[in-house]
């Protein structure tokens, strides 16, 4: 098996898609990092005049109407508060300053965490492909029934390649994900805008990375597993969008209201440490006589998104492995 | 059973393409001995790919048993895997690498010697190119290092699956004299074709294929002789009493313009019979027994027709 493993490694390593993977990679972290520099630049002379233009009025008007504006506030939210007790107008932010003029800044501490989820987005989709050509593309050039006439044990010609593409590809997505946090930090370091960074940051960062890379793995993974099935990269690539379309989309979702169960849901709740979504709740006929139904908001736990998707992973690679043993390699 | 090489016994294989059924092989019987060049023959779509991918463990067979030097495959395929060689597809190689890196990256990923390389490379008589880039060699030469990249386990059988396609004459003969020598070597060489003349030559025993059975099978001469009496071509001055005299005599005479052709007769009949009358040949000419002729009659044969001919 090690040496079937370092075999299916530089046949792996040897693909010019992995090679691109790696482009397509970089060139993602990158473009986050531009993004993040832009959002983090200093205001301009013209925003900064512009703003202090507009806070000297707005400080005038404070300072004659500033009480009768908190009363107000404070009115409203008490009344808010009669439907929802967590309702909070923010009364006692005083005076305005020239931030409240300014765009928004971002800083490393507050937004990195988000760049790093965008970044996720690419890197599974990436990871899906590569390792569907790495199947297909050798199912359909006939170089499998070649290798199989040396190693004739479809058993571990599958294991060993599923094996590679799900490590590889995990390492890989890792070393982009902490990449990834690097240029986040040189690109709003580069204007002074890394923010309050504590040690939770970084952890929450690295506990980002470690599950982006596992949810690459398992991208890999499943895309070499429906290689197997499908035999042809463009037909997973396009299964997987139709997947989520139709099935998680308008299916589970729309038709059946189980968004639990949607592939999107799952991933998101691993990716982003649980997640909340919506769910029709129980309808009540309003006073007027018309049907009201609330939807009501849930949480998905990480752990419950990751062991969902484990189990659909399983049962795909399960599906591709009997496929694999009994089909005629052509 | 330990004498042959290959061996195969009511093989049957059918293919679902669209609803419909298509019997790709059916009822085959082969038997390759151990040793010398076995001819797998057969038109087109007669099955001989099929029967070896079935051999390879790379298509699964239907019903039927087979076993490769007595160990029955594919269930026990990875015991004997290792002394078996194998062409399945147009080889794939490393375009900008010599013959000789693509050996060797080969070698490694299957866990040979590195020094076996050289060793087959001078097999297939490579040697003096192998370190050229592979996309400077000619189809014949790239041809002939698929062979070199079967022979690194060092196999006592190999299967070559058309390995003469699209290769010009110059390439035929090159593939043709490696496979020979392999042979000569004590190694078994099964190749398949559908062209009699391209192995004609060399090989030692065939089978024939027709739309996915045996229709003959045993060494070549006897299936030469098996192809019955060469035709007489006969040139005489008067055709017409001769064709009459001839056909008296049980022979069956076609008149081809200016010559009769006999078949049923020898040549030492015809002139004999001829002489008596006072008939005199200008020309009398056995035509040589083709192969091909017998490979066109027998795959012409009607394959439901239960009586295949086994000359053996
Ligand atoms: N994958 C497949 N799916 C459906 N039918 C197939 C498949 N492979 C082969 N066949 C059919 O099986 C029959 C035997 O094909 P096979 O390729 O074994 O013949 P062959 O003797 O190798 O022919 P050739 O000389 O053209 O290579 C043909 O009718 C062919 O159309
Ligand atoms: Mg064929």
């Amino acid at each position: 098996m090690g040496r079937l493993m370092r075999v299916e490694l530089r046949r792996y390593l040897a693909r010019q898609a992995v090679r691109w993977l790696v482009v397509g990679m970089v060139a993602a972290v990158l473009l986050t990092g531009f993004a993040a520099w832009r959002a983090s630049r200093p205001p301009s002379e013209a925003q900064l005049a512009e703003a202090q233009q507009q806070v000297t009025l707005a400080q005038a008007d404070w300072a004659q109407h500033g009480a009768e504006y908190m009363t107000q506030c404070r009115a409203q939210q008490e009344q808010a508060r009669q439907t929802d007790p967590s309702a909070d107008f923010q009364c006692d932010r005083g005076a305005p300053t020239v931030e409240s003029f300014l765009p928004p800044r971002q800083t490393f501490a507050a937004n990195a965490y988000d760049s790093l989820g965008q970044v996720a987005t690419f890197v599974l989709l990436l990871s899906l492909i590569v390792g569907a050509t790495f199947v297909a593309a050798e199912l359909s050039t006939g170089a499998m029934s070649t290798w199989l006439t040396f190693e004739p044990r479809r058993g571990r010609v599958f294991a060993s390649k599923a094996a590679v593409a799900s490590v590889v590809t995990g390492t890989a997505a890792l070393a982009v994900s902490v990449l990834a946090v690097g240029v986040l930090w040189v690109a709003t370091a580069v204007n002074h805008a890394t923010g309050q960074v504590e040690a939770q940051t970084l952890v929450d960062l690295g506990n980002g990375s470690a599950r982006i890379a596992v949810a690459a793995a398992g991208a890999a993974l499943l895309g070499a597993g429906l290689g197997f099935l499908l035999r042809h990269t463009a037909a997973v690539i396009a299964s997987v969008i139709a997947w989520f379309i139709a099935i998680d989309g308008i299916l589970v979702s729309g038709l059946l209201q189980a968004p639990r169960w949607a592939a999107a849901t799952n991933l998101q709740a691993w990716l982003r440490a649980g997640t909340t979504y919506y769910q029709q709740g129980p309808c009540v006929t309003d006073p007027l006589g018309g049907l009201a139904c609330n939807p009501v908001q849930k949480t998905l736990p990480m752990a419950a998104g990751g062991l969902t998707l484990v189990a659909a992973l399983a049962v795909v690679a399960a599906l591709a492995w009997v496929v694999f043993r009994r089909r005629d390699v052509a | 059973m330990a004498d042959l090489a290959v061996s195969t016994r009511g093989l049957r294989k059918t293919y679902r393409t669209r609803g419909r059924r298509i019997v790709a092989v059916e009822s085959l019987d082969l038997d390759v001995p151990a040793g010398g060049v076995h001819a797998f023959l057969g038109p087109n779509g007669s099955g001989k790919t099929t029967t070896i991918r079935m051999l390879l463990g790379l298509v699964h067979a239907d019903r039927g048993e087979m076993a490769v030097f007595g160990t029955p495959v594919p269930g026990r395929l990875p015991a004997v895997v290792g002394r078996i060689g194998a062409i399945v597809e147009a080889p794939k190689f490393f375009w900008h690498f010599s013959g000789r890196r693509n050996l060797e990256l080969l070698a490694q990923a299957i866990g040979v010697d590195r020094h076996q390389v050289g060793v087959v490379l001078g097999d297939v008589g490579l040697a003096d190119r192998a370190d050229s880039e592979v996309r400077t060699y000619s189809l014949g030469m790239r041809q002939r290092l698929a062979i070199a990249a079967t022979l690194l386990k060092d196999p006592d059988l190999l299967i070559f699956d058309e390995p003469t396609n699209g290769l010009d004459p110059a390439g035929i003969r090159e593939v043709r004299s490696t496979m020979r020598g392999l042979a000569d070597r004590g190694k078994t060489v099964l190749v398949s074709s559908h062209i009699l003349a391209e192995v004609q030559q060399i090989a030692d025993t065939l089978s024939i294929v027709a739309r996915g059975r045996l229709v003959a099978s045993g060494p070549v001469d006897e299936l030469l002789s098996a192809g019955g009496a060469a035709p007489v071509r006969v040139g005489v001055a008067d055709r017409d009493a001769a064709s009459h005299l001839l056909r008296g005599q049980g022979w069956t005479v076609s008149d081809e313009g200016s010559d009769l052709v006999v078949t049923g007769a020898t040549s030492l009949d015809v002139n004999r019979v001829l002489a008596l009358a006072g008939m005199y040949a200008h020309e009398l000419r056995t035509e040589r027994a083709d192969l091909e002729q017998v490979f066109l009659d027998l795959t012409q044969t009607d394959p439901t027709a239960p009586t295949g001919r086994r000359a053996r």
